[in-house]
C-alpha cells in the first residue's frame, strides 16, 4: 500500500443531463490525507463517484495512478451509510471484496482484528451499532489493500463521541497504510482536523472555490488554536458567517 | 363499596381492585378454550341436525362415520394410493412451475432488455384465468399425467414468476453500487447481491405457487384422473359417499397447512438475516 496519484484537470459531470461538475481540478498525492467541504447537494460525492469511476466525466482528464507505477490503483469506498450485505455474516462481507485467494477469510480476519471488530465476525450486519457497522465497513475498504480510501460523509449518521473514535480509527488505519484518503465531509472541524489539505466546493456547476494547506504536524490536538483559526477560514470560503449564537437567520456557530 | 371490601384490599396490599385468583384461572380456561369452541360448536350442530333428521346421511354422514372411513381407507392402503399419486404429481408439477419462474423472474427483474421481450407475453397470458387453459392442455397432452402435471407447472409459475421479478426490483440499487465499486463482475453481482437480495420476495412467490399448486392439482384431478385425492371427491360424489369426500378434503387441509409450515421453516432458516421483528427475536451473540 503506497498510495497513488489522483489528478482531475478540466473535469465536467453531468447527471440526469445537470452539470454537476464544470472544469473541475483536483489534486492528490500518494499518501496525502485530502478533504472535500461544500454545501450540501454541491456535487461533493459525485467527485468522489468519478475517481472511482462509478461516474464517467463528460469531458476532462481522470487520472489515478498507483504510487508503485502498478498498472491499475486499487480504489476502496467507504459509503455514508455502512452497506453492508446483510444476508452476509460480518467476516463474509469483508472477505467478498478481498483479493482472491486462499487466505481471504485470513485476510478478512485482520482487517476485522485491525478495526477492533475481531470478537464479531460471525456476526449478522443487523446486530451491529451503527459505530461498528461502519468500522466493518472500514475493514472491507482495507481488505483490498487500496491505493486510494475514498470516505463519503463516513462519520454523518453516528454520535459525536462514535465519531470522534471513528475518525482516530481511520487516521490510525491511514498512517500504517499509506493510502491516499479523500474525505468528502460537510463538517469543516473533521475536514481540517484529519487533512492534510482542504478543498471548497461552491457554485452550480461546482468548481473549487478555495483551497487550503493545513500544515500542522500529527499528532494534532482537536483545541489547537491553530485549527480553530483555519477553521474560520474555511467557513469563511463557504459564505458568510452569523459570529454569534442564536441569531434567526444562521446555523453555523463559530 | 362496604367497609368490609375495603379492609380485603388493604390485607391483600392491593389498591386496585384485581380478580380473585380462582377468577382469574377461570378467564385462563376460557381464553384456551376460546380457539375450539367454534368447531365444537359446529361439530355439535352437525351431529344435531343428523339427530333432529334435518339433514340425511347420504348428504352428511355422521362424525363417527367418517372417522371410520378414514381408518378403513387407511388400512387398506387405499388412501396412500390416492395421496401417493396427488403428491406425486404436485412436485413434479410445482419443480417444472417454480423453476423457470425464479429463474425467469430473476433474468426479468434483473435485464431491461429481457423484460421487455418476456413480460408482455407473461402479461398477457395472466389475462386468461389459469383454469381456462384445460381443455387446450387435455387436447394437446391427452387426459394423461401429463396434462396434469403440465397445467399444475403454469399454476405455480405465474406467481413465482411475478413475485420475483417484483423481488429482483425492490434490491437496494446502494448495495448495487457498493458491488460495482468493488469491481463485482456481472454474474457476481447478480448471485451474491441480487439474488439474495430478492430472497424475501422469492419466497413470497414460492408460497402462493405452492398453493395455487395445490388449487390446480385439485383441478386437474376433479377433471381427468383416475386417481389422488381430486379423483376421490369426484368418485365419493357420483357414488354418493360423503365420507369419502370429506376424508379427502381433511386429507387435502392437512397436506396443505404441512406443506407451507415446511416451506416457512425452510424460509425462516434461509432468511435468518433478515431485520425484522421474527428474525431479531433471537439471541444475539
Amino acid at each position: 500500500m503506497t498510495g497513488a496519484t489522483i489528478r482531475l484537470s478540466r473535469t465536467c459531470v453531468s447527471l440526469g443531463g445537470h452539470p454537476v461538475l464544470r472544469d473541475l481540478y483536483f489534486e492528490a498525492g500518494p499518501g496525502e490525507f485530502v478533504a472535500v467541504v461544500g454545501p450540501s447537494g454541491v456535487g461533493k460525492s459525485t467527485l468522489l463517484r468519478v475517481i472511482a469511476r462509478l461516474v464517467e466525466p463528460e469531458a476532462g482528464e481522470v487520472v489515478v495512478r498507483p504510487a508503485n507505477g502498478g498498472p491499475q490503483a486499487r480504489v476502496a469506498f467507504v459509503f455514508q451509510e455502512p452497506r453492508l450485505l446483510p444476508w452476509l455474516r460480518v467476516l463474509d462481507n469483508v472477505a467478498i471484496v478481498a483479493p482472491a485467494g486462499s487466505d481471504r477469510k485470513e485476510r478478512a480476519r485482520r482487517a476485522l482484528a485491525a478495526v477492533g471488530l475481531g470478537d464479531w465476525e460471525r456476526a449478522w450486519p443487523r446486530q451491529l451499532s451503527g459505530g461498528m457497522a461502519q468500522r466493518a465497513a472500514l475493514a472491507r475498504a482495507l481488505v483490498t489493500e487500496p491505493h486510494v480510501l475514498l470516505l463519503d460523509e463516513p462519520f454523518s449518521a453516528v454520535d459525536a463521541l462514535t465519531r470522534m473514535r471513528l475518525q482516530e480509527h481511520v487516521l490510525g488505519l491511514w498512517a500504517a497504510g499509506g493510502f491516499t484518503a479523500v474525505l468528502v465531509t460537510h463538517d469543516v472541524d473533521e475536514a481540517v482536523y484529519l487533512a492534510d489539505r482542504v478543498y471548497v466546493l461552491m457554485g452550480r456547476p461546482a468548481t473549487v472555490a478555495a483551497e487550503f494547506s493545513v500544515g500542522l504536524p500529527r499528532p494534532r490536538l482537536r483545541e489547537d488554536p491553530a485549527l480553530g483559526r483555519l477553521r474560520r477560514e474555511v467557513l469563511g470560503a463557504l459564505g458568510p458567517v452569523p459570529l454569534t449564537a442564536g441569531r434567526p437567520d444562521g446555523n453555523l456557530l463559530v | 363499596m362496604t367497609v368490609g371490601d375495603l379492609s380485603d384490599l388493604k390485607a391483600g396490599g392491593l389498591l386496585k381492585a384485581r380478580p380473585t385468583r380462582p377468577l382469574r384461572l377461570v378467564r385462563l380456561g376460557l381464553g384456551a378454550a376460546l380457539p375450539w369452541l367454534l368447531p365444537a360448536g359446529l361439530l355439535g350442530l352437525w351431529a344435531l341436525s343428523l339427530d333432529r333428521g334435518w339433514l340425511q346421511p347420504y348428504q352428511l354422514p355422521a362424525p363417527p362415520t367418517v372417522v371410520s372411513t378414514f381408518v378403513d381407507l387407511l388400512s387398506r392402503g387405499e388412501l396412500a394410493r390416492h395421496l401417493g399419486a396427488t403428491l406425486n404429481r404436485l412436485l413434479a408439477g410445482y419443480l417444472l412451475g417454480a423453476g423457470p419462474g425464479v429463474l425467469l423472474g430473476l433474468l426479468a427483474g434483473s435485464s431491461v432488455g429481457f423484460r421487455r421481450f418476456l413480460d408482455p407475453t407473461v402479461q398477457g397470458l395472466r389475462a386468461v384465468p389459469s383454469l381456462a387453459w384445460v381443455p387446450l392442455f387435455l387436447l394437446w397432452f391427452g387426459i394423461g399425467e401429463q396434462a396434469r402435471v403440465y397445467l399444475i407447472g403454469l399454476g405455480a409459475f405465474l406467481p413465482v414468476y411475478l413475485n420475483t421479478m417484483a423481488a429482483v426490483g425492490s434490491v437496494d440499487r446502494k448495495l448495487i453500487e457498493v458491488a460495482r465499486a468493488y469491481g463485482f463482475g456481472r454474474l457476481k453481482v447478480l448471485f451474491r447481491v441480487v439474488l439474495p437480495g430478492a430472497m424475501p420476495g422469492v419466497f413470497t412467490g414460492l408460497r402462493a405457487g405452492l398453493s395455487l399448486a395445490w388449487m390446480f392439482v385439485v383441478a386437474a384431478e376433479l377433471i381427468a384422473a383416475s386417481n389422488g385425492l381430486g379423483f376421490m371427491l369426484v368418485e365419493g360424489q357420483s357414488t354418493m359417499r360423503p365420507d369419502r369426500v370429506l376424508v379427502s378434503l381433511l386429507t387435502f387441509a392437512v397436506l396443505g397447512r404441512g406443506s407451507d409450515t415446511l416451506l416457512a421453516a425452510l424460509e425462516r432458516r434461509l432468511l435468518v438475516w433478515r431485520d425484522t421483528l421474527a428474525t431479531t427475536q433471537e439471541e444475539r451473540p
